[in-house]
């Protein structure tokens, strides 16, 4: 075999790695959801957050928490206060879809409240970070987002 | 990373230039080109890496394979059948990468439609520019195997080639025989560096001034409730997205070209007032010549061009046409848009070509504009569905006036016309002035101003007053 | 052999220009000085953190981190923090706003520039399933609390009342006629329906009706219709019981700042009962503040002067007056009413306003509480016909 033969498969292997790599990134998670919620929780700061029945995720969310296998959701009692800390394991093969335009509507109307003369809470919804991944949806409205997301990923 | 963009300007060519000029190797013109290369090299890297830390991995996989396979088909010069395989393998390997990355997601949809299933493609992102790279490592690797050039031995000179930043997101298309020479030894100098900066200034202006701000009013109009645009306001509109699509396309050619000048090279010009065209063929020798001349060069002919027979002709043209369409982009209008040209271009070389032959110029003009005006609606529209409303809006439907008519066009006319006479050429010999002295003030005067609108520009679009009024 | 194409290699766009050595060193080195300098004062300019202009925080300098990196994320900051720390940032936005005006536009982030100087916002469509959802609740609440006096002050937007100076060619809906609409749609056994248009009648200058600067009605547009309810609800209030005081003579409100306009001005001018001062608390619950008057006038130092009337919008506040009247008011309300709210502080001896996008407790326990003598509305026609909360409020 030629050394252009091999460097070419070497080639064609990692190509094949690289592409499996890109597409088993969205793969159930096996992680335990409270450790990966914990490994969010202490990455940013909470201090003004506090944890949510699930009739308030309900009314905040309109979703049962009881279809889902695992919901924690944090917020502020102050109405002027927009962070708040969302994550939800989805049962097995169920879309996460729904939830993520109900969350996004849930953004777009708050950005609508509080755009003009709350500069600082805007600022916060305007990087809100709502991901969709291994069967987890996370939802983060932070001073520090990202974070977060680098909290969940490596929990993952 | 767009080239009209703070960081492109302000951060990212200033460093490139710097290395790049600051000369290394005085004694020693050919390491010095090397360390050039390299330079060029490392910041097309970071270009790329920039919008797509992940898919650069894609594209080292890519650019190693490919030199591979030159250096493969060159060691089997005399084994014709080895060759073949060789070629046939890299070209399956190139064609399946920009596959699976441009139209898996495509593909399965479709396919679901087809059987009613539901399965749905993972969610894989199209790397930026893969389109044009893909397009031109087809190049060298098919001019390599018919032995057209030589394969490229060093690696750096053919990574350079790949993924040279100037025209590795929106082209030109480079073919790889054009540049070797240059790849190797090529002048760089005041004079050239010039006239890449002029190069650049227009491309920029083309993009910023022009077609960022009539985009706009394209934009505003097609996100209105459908039912209530109004024939006027519906041609205005499409009339505003002919002049941006080609002053977007066209602007980013001639900043690419500006900038291959600057670092030395010469690409081959992407558009030549395409939209003073007097028939579909015309057009399409002025509309994106790298593209077209591609797929001349690598599928029509390869088919059998008009070679074999009406018939064989007419198959062949199609196919360039549909693939043609589906390059620029992996949904059936596009395809439907290629398919579009691929007949008219049919019909005009064997039913009625004859007969516009007799009109006059002018004539001939208007109706080429109203082809590809028409064109574009297909091209814009996010579906058919869309295209067809906007169509009818245009014959109509929404009445010929509506209440925003007269603010509309009273808004936006001078500049549209401004963009209008740029369009079609009329600038091209606008300083005719005797006096060589004024002519050079006036254009000094004219770059000046439009480098610095265009900064102006740049950042005013970032302006992003957090204000909202429904209190 | 005949091609498709025409074959064309280095077709030069424009003539060859042969410029001389000299000319050709020149444009070098003018780029080159010109990316330099830009690159200079961006090193050199502090950054700033906050753009009064925008009201919003500007992005700083991101982190470099190698997880930054990989998801994008430091890129994308990068490019904002380059743009939001653009030296001379304001100056440029500004010349844009007004080279753009130059070549004949009226339009900038959907506000337009209408004649002698007033900007507009863009009206709010008439969703008729939108409506008839407020408007039910609406009607619902007058039925259940039969013994109040309920009015509703719906104010037109300036683009209907100053109709003839929006911009050229601008057509805009029928504001008067969507009035009647919500008019109609209200039925109550006490309402009464406050005609602001009508109240507007005796102005001669419209102009005055409506800030150049800002959406809001302005201090005296909203007496008129204040005097207007009076006369509805008998209170007796007569217009000379009140003073009018200009509080700001370089007010520039959000359309201003939405357009980028920098250089006209408006008056601002509160209005308040004579002899007011110290007649009244007024507490921000959510807030746990309490504050003796209903001016904020620490507000005047900032970029969005309107806030001087209520200190801006709150989810409840709530007025408690020495007024010698049984009489306690229910308001529901948006940013229209927070100049009117001054003029009924002597007519009430408590005050109850909710806004509703930002209330979210029970509204059925404050009315339970409170008995209220009246219920009044106070709007302007966008924002009602955009509103998503009144129905949602009036039912909890």
């Amino acid at each position: 075999m030629s050394k252009f033969r091999i460097k070419e498969i070497v080639c064609v292997v990692l190509l094949l790695v690289f592409v499996l790599l890109l597409v088993t990134q969205n793969k159930q998670s096996a992680s335990d959801p409270q450790t990966v919620f914990d490994a969010v929780l202490t990455s940013i700061d909470v201090s003004a957050l506090e944890e949510r029945r699930e009739d308030q995720f309900k009314k905040a969310f309109g979703f049962d928490a009881q279809d889902f296998d695992f919901v924690s959701y944090y917020a502020a009692s102050d109405v002027m206060e927009v962070r708040e800390l969302l994550l939800v394991k989805l049962p097995e093969g169920a879309d996460a879809q729904p939830l993520v335009d109900k969350i996004k509507a849930r953004v777009e109307d708050k950005a609508e409240l509080f755009a003009g003369y709350a500069p600082e809470q805007s600022g916060y919804l305007e990087t809100y970070v709502l991901l969709s991944r291994g069967g987890y949806v996370l939802y983060v409205v932070s001073d520090t987002p990202d974070d977060a997301v680098r909290a969940f990923k490596k929990a993952l | 990373m767009l080239f009209s963009s703070a960081t492109f300007l302000f951060v990212f060519l200033p460093v490139v230039l710097l290395f790049y000029f600051v000369p290394l190797f005085r004694q020693n013109p050919q390491r010095e080109m090397t360390k050039k290369n390299a330079v060029l090299c490392l910041a097309s890297l970071v270009f790329y890496a920039w919008g797509e830390p992940v898919y650069i991995v894609l594209m080292l996989i890519s650019i190693y394979f490919n030199y591979n396979i030159g250096l493969d088909l060159e060691a089997h010069t005399f084994n014709e059948r080895r060759r073949k395989k060789i070629f046939v393998c890299a070209v399956v390997f190139n064609l399946l990468v920009l596959g699976f990355f441009k139209y898996f997601p495509f593909a399965v949809d479709n396919f679901s439609r087809l059987f009613s299933l539901e399965i749905k493609a993972a969610n894989i992102s199209l790397p930026i520019g893969i389109s044009f790279y893909t397009f031109q490592i087809l190049s060298y690797v098919i001019d390599v195997y018919r032995g057209k050039c030589r394969a490229q031995r060093k690696l750096l000179p053919f990574a350079t080639y790949i993924c040279m930043f100037p025209q590795l997101i929106a082209g030109p298309i480079v073919q790889y025989g054009d540049i070797e020479r240059q790849l190797r030894n090529r002048r760089i100098g005041v004079r050239k560096f010039s006239a890449g900066v002029l190069f650049f200034i227009r491309g920029l202006g083309k993009k910023v001034l022009f077609a960022n701000t009539i985009g706009a009013v394209y934009t505003e109009i097609t996100a209105r409730e459908p039912g209530t645009t109004g024939l006027v306001v519906a041609w205005f509109g499409i009339l505003c997205y002919t002049l941006q699509i080609y002053f977007d396309f066209s602007g980013y050619s001639d900043m690419a070209i500006g900038l291959g000048k600057m670092f030395g090279f010469d690409f081959i010009q992407n558009f030549n007032f395409p939209y003073t065209a007097d028939s579909i063929k015309d057009f399409w020798s002025r509309w994106h010549i790298s593209l077209s001349n591609w797929f001349r060069d690598y599928v029509y002919i390869p088919l059998g061009g008009n070679r074999k027979g009406t018939g064989r002709t007419i198959i062949n043209l199609l196919i360039v046409w549909a693939l043609t369409g589906l390059w620029h982009g992996a949904a059936w209008n596009f395809v439907a848009w290629g398919v579009y040209y691929g007949v008219l271009l049919i019909l005009e070389k064997y039913v009625f070509g004859g007969l516009t032959e007799k009109l006059p110029h002018w004539a001939k003009r208007v109706l080429t504009m109203l082809i590809v005006i028409v064109g574009w609606v297909f091209f814009s529209a996010e579906s058919f569905g869309d295209a067809a409303r906007y169509l009818g809006a245009m014959i109509g439907t929404g009445g010929l006036f509506d209440g925003t008519t007269a603010f509309v066009l009273r808004s936006n006319f001078f500049p549209f016309a401004v963009m209008c006479c740029s369009a079609l050429g009329f600038f091209r010999k606008f300083p005719k002035l005797k006096d060589a002295n004024i002519r050079l003030a006036l254009q000094a005067v004219g770059y000046a101003a439009v480098l610095t609108l265009c900064v102006v520009s740049l950042v005013s679009e970032t302006y992003n007053p957090f204000l909202y009024f429904r209190f | 052999m005949k091609l498709p194409f025409r074959l064309k290699q280095n077709t030069e766009q424009g003539e060859k220009r042969n410029y001389t050595s000299l000319v050709c060193l020149v444009i070098c080195v003018a780029f080159a000085a010109f990316l330099a300098l830009h690159t200079l004062l961006f090193l050199v300019v502090p950054d700033r953190a906050m753009s009064e202009n925008e009201n919003r925080t500007l992005q700083q300098k991101p982190k470099l981190t190698l997880s930054a990196i990989a998801d994008g994320s430091y890129m994308k900051q990068y490019e904002t923090y380059l743009t939001d720390q653009f030296p001379n940032r304001d100056g440029l936005i500004s010349f844009h706003s007004f080279f753009s005006s130059l070549l004949g536009h009226r339009e900038q982030n959907g506000v337009y520039l209408g004649k002698r100087g007033f900007l507009f916002e863009a009206q709010t469509p008439l969703d008729e399933e939108r409506l008839q959802k407020t408007t039910d609740a609406i009607n619902a609440l007058m039925a259940q609390e039969k013994h109040a006096q309920c009015a509703m002050i719906l104010a037109p937007n300036s683009t209907y009342v100053l109709k003839k100076y929006l911009p050229y060619g601008l057509k805009m809906d029928d504001q008067k006629a969507q009035l009647t609409t919500v008019k109609n749609a209200l039925q109550g056994e006490k309402f009464s329906w406050v005609s602001v248009l009508k109240s507007y009648e005796k102005v001669e200058d419209p102009t005055t009706l409506y800030y150049h600067t800002d959406h809001h009605w302005t201090t005296r547009a909203a007496l008129r219709a204040f005097l207007s309810l009076s006369s509805k609800w008998n209170l007796g209030a007569k217009e000379k019981s009140f003073n009018i005081e200009a509080v700001s003579k370089k007010f520039s409100g959000v359309l201003a700042a939405s357009y980028g306009e920098r250089k006209i001005k408006d008056v601002l001018e509160i209005c308040a009962p004579k002899k007011s001062e110290g007649t009244y608390t007024v507490s921000y619950e959510s807030q746990s503040r309490v504050t003796a008057s209903v001016f904020d006038t620490e507000k005047l130092d900032q970029r969005n002067q309107y806030e001087v009337f209520l200190g801006g919008n709150y989810d409840k506040v709530v007025i408690q007056t020495l007024a010698e009247t049984e009489d306690t008011l229910l308001l529901f309300k948006d940013s229209f009413a927070n100049c009117l709210i001054p003029m009924l502080t002597p007519y009430f001896t408590k005050i109850v306003i909710i806004d509703p996008r930002y209330f979210s407790d029970s509204l059925q326990d404050i009315v339970d509480d409170n008995e209220f003598t009246h219920i009044l509305f106070v709007y302007n026609l966008n924002t009602f016909l955009a509103d998503k909360s009144l129905a949602g409020v009036l039912a909890s």
